[in-house]
């Protein structure tokens, strides 16, 4: 398998992530060749017919009570104080339509 | 009294014959951490606190207060392990001006034994890496050699705790990252079962697969350090309720009758006749403990990487969604609308490797593809696992070198994902399998660079491999040589 010029377009448009054409032509690359080794696992293909996707088990989770735990004056003001825009305590950003 | 390469006994010795000061101690390791300042291995010293923190410590020992288990051990944090109002940057761009705003359950543990947080150790981004090259703080160096790589991702604490600059240092395993630098550094790293550590306070790349461990010089201080960060965590549902022992006690007991299992798959023809060589060494050297070596076969081996690079990156294009410049990290300063806002930051914020992993990831979970991929790779680990516990049935640990080679050149493997991607071909296996495994010093190349040993062990059975290191150390003496720097 190997992709091309507009299938990493695809990707990066997914993924949110602007590339020069220089990386687009470099990942094309470089995931061709990655996606040519992962390729290899095709060839277990016997072995997993057997198991099943119920046989593919699930990590036991405990999950603990759902409480509202509150946060503390000076925890909020650090996380206040990381956001990138800010007009009091509230997050600026961008619109999502432009004209 | 000289203060170099003291273990941790050693400095509560110290301490408590009044040899040296908690303070006298932190200034060697702050002051040898500037010297040797060209390794890079930190990203951020935390000097005033670790000074300040010593100074209360000595007070404490001046009065003959009862100590507590790691108290004044001067140590360091790799940086993707969040440490509250210290920087925590995953060395990436996107968080270079990250403060953590709440504490690792790791850190609070290790603060709860007494430790003091010298500083933050380099990693590659967001883990992502095994050379350490790919660090947006810049490339470490390997102290035994500085042309070569300290390996990855935790090449920081790696050489940190290599070349003295701290007692002991914590990293984080996904496929490799505290066993492969340790290898190429000469100490001992250890990945515990998924589920030990918890894994709260971790900035995640695959959540699945990622564990936190020890770096240290000894197999027994690896065993003491285990001791503190393991147990249930309310905090991360993967960490379990199965008993924590008491390793120091475990690791003492003796290892004659121990099955060991060399798996012929990572004996290929063509690899390194160095590595090859030490290994067969210490396997025999394990032989005359007592142990009975036994070869056993693990067929699915060489899917382990391809089953690790699909598994990891559909989690990384997940988890690293959340870095889109609006809540904090880096964020583009020229953009029109939202859509460019999130775009622009994370291709500013993002250095290649990161990148590159999230738009395979993408592609591996994008429709038409997850069957396929993710879907098969997701049954390729339930297979990888089966065959592993099999083994566990038949032998106590295993015994494979850490890695293919020894530490290589800056620069060799970097321009080729798929080449540097094979460094990690020994120790994914532990993490696909949710084993435990455990890396430590061999012998040497020729050319004097380190060469490792990985002891691996079933689920939870942390206490077997401590317990073969440890023993294999009290014989040896690698451990005990360290790079002139």
């Amino acid at each position: 398998m190997s992709l091309d010029i507009k299938q990493i377009e695809h990707l990066a448009k997914l993924a949110r992530i602007k590339l020069t054409a220089e990386e687009k032509k470099k990942f094309s690359q470089d995931l061709s060749s990655i996606l040519e080794y992962v390729e290899k696992l095709g060839m277990v293909k016997s072995a997993t017919d057997s198991l099943s996707q119920e046989s593919v088990k699930k990590e036991s989770q405990e999950l603990r009570e759902d409480q509202v735990i509150g946060i503390e004056t000076e925890e909020l003001n650090n996380l206040h104080s990381q956001f990138p825009q800010k007009e009091d305590r509230f997050i600026k950003a961008k619109p999502i339509f432009n004209n | 009294m000289s203060l170099s390469y003291l273990t941790i006994n050693q400095i509560k010795q110290g301490f408590k014959n009044k040899d040296f000061s908690c303070s006298e101690l932190v200034k060697y390791y702050l002051t040898r951490s500037e010297v040797n300042q060209d390794l890079n291995a930190y990203i951020s010293l935390n000097s005033v606190q670790s000074l300040k923190q010593a100074q209360e410590v000595d007070k404490r020992l001046k009065v003959g207060k009862k100590m507590k288990d790691l108290e004044g051990i001067p140590v360091s944090i790799k940086d993707v392990i969040l440490t509250k109002g210290l920087k925590t940057t995953a060395a990436s761009k996107i968080l270079a001006d990250y403060t953590a705003v709440y504490d690792a359950t790791l850190v609070k543990r290790l603060k709860e034994a007494g430790v003091i947080i010298l500083g933050k150790t380099n990693c590659d981004e967001f883990v992502m890496g095994s050379s350490n090259e790919n660090s947006a703080f810049g490339k470490v160096l390997n102290p035994w050699n500085k042309s070569r790589v300290p390996g990855g991702s935790s090449g920081g604490s790696a050489v940190a705790v290599a070349a003295d600059l701290c007692v002991f240092s914590v990293g984080t395993d996904t496929g490799g990252s505290i066993r492969q630098p340790a290898a190429f550094c000469g100490v001992v790293g250890l990945k515990p079962t998924y589920g030990r550590v918890s894994r709260y306070g971790l900035i995640a790349m695959t959540s699945s697969l990622d564990q936190a461990g020890p770096i240290t010089r000894t197999a027994e201080e690896a065993t003491q350090v285990l001791q503190v960060l393991a147990g249930k965590d309310i905090y991360d549902s993967t960490t379990t309720q199965s008993r924590v022992e008491n390793y120091s006690q475990a690791i003492k007991k003796p290892v004659k009758g121990l099955k060991i299992g060399v798996p012929k798959e990572y004996f290929i023809s063509g690899m390194d006749s160095e590595i090859e060589k030490k290994i067969q060494e210490a396997i025999k050297e394990m032989e005359k403990l007592g142990t009975k070596i036994k070869t056993i076969t693990l067929p699915s081996t060489p899917f382990s990487l391809a089953t690790y690079y699909i598994i990891l990156t559909a989690e990384v294009s997940s988890n690293l969604a959340r870095y889109d410049g609006i809540r904090y990290g880096w964020q583009s300063r020229v953009t029109h609308s939202l859509a460019d806002v999130y775009q622009k930051s994370r291709a500013e914020g993002f250095g290649p490797e990161v990148k590159r992993r999230i738009m395979m990831g993408t592609y591996v979970l994008s429709e038409g593809y997850k069957e396929a991929y993710y879907r098969k790779a997701l049954k390729v680990k339930q297979l990888i696992k089966n065959e592993y516990q099999k083994a566990f049935k038949e032998v106590d640990v295993l015994i494979t070198p850490t890695t293919p080679t020894v530490a290589f050149k800056i620069g060799e493997k970097f321009t080729d994902p798929l080449t540097m991607y094979l460094s990690d071909i020994y120790t994914v296996a532990a993490n696909i399998a949710g084993i435990c495994g455990i890396s430590l010093g061999c012998g040497f190349s020729k050319q004097k660079l380190p060469i490792g040993l990985q002891i691996m062990g079933a689920p939870f059975n942390e206490a077997t491999i401590l317990k073969l290191a440890y023993h294999y150390q009290q014989h040896t003496n690698f451990h005990q040589q360290h790079p002139k720097i």
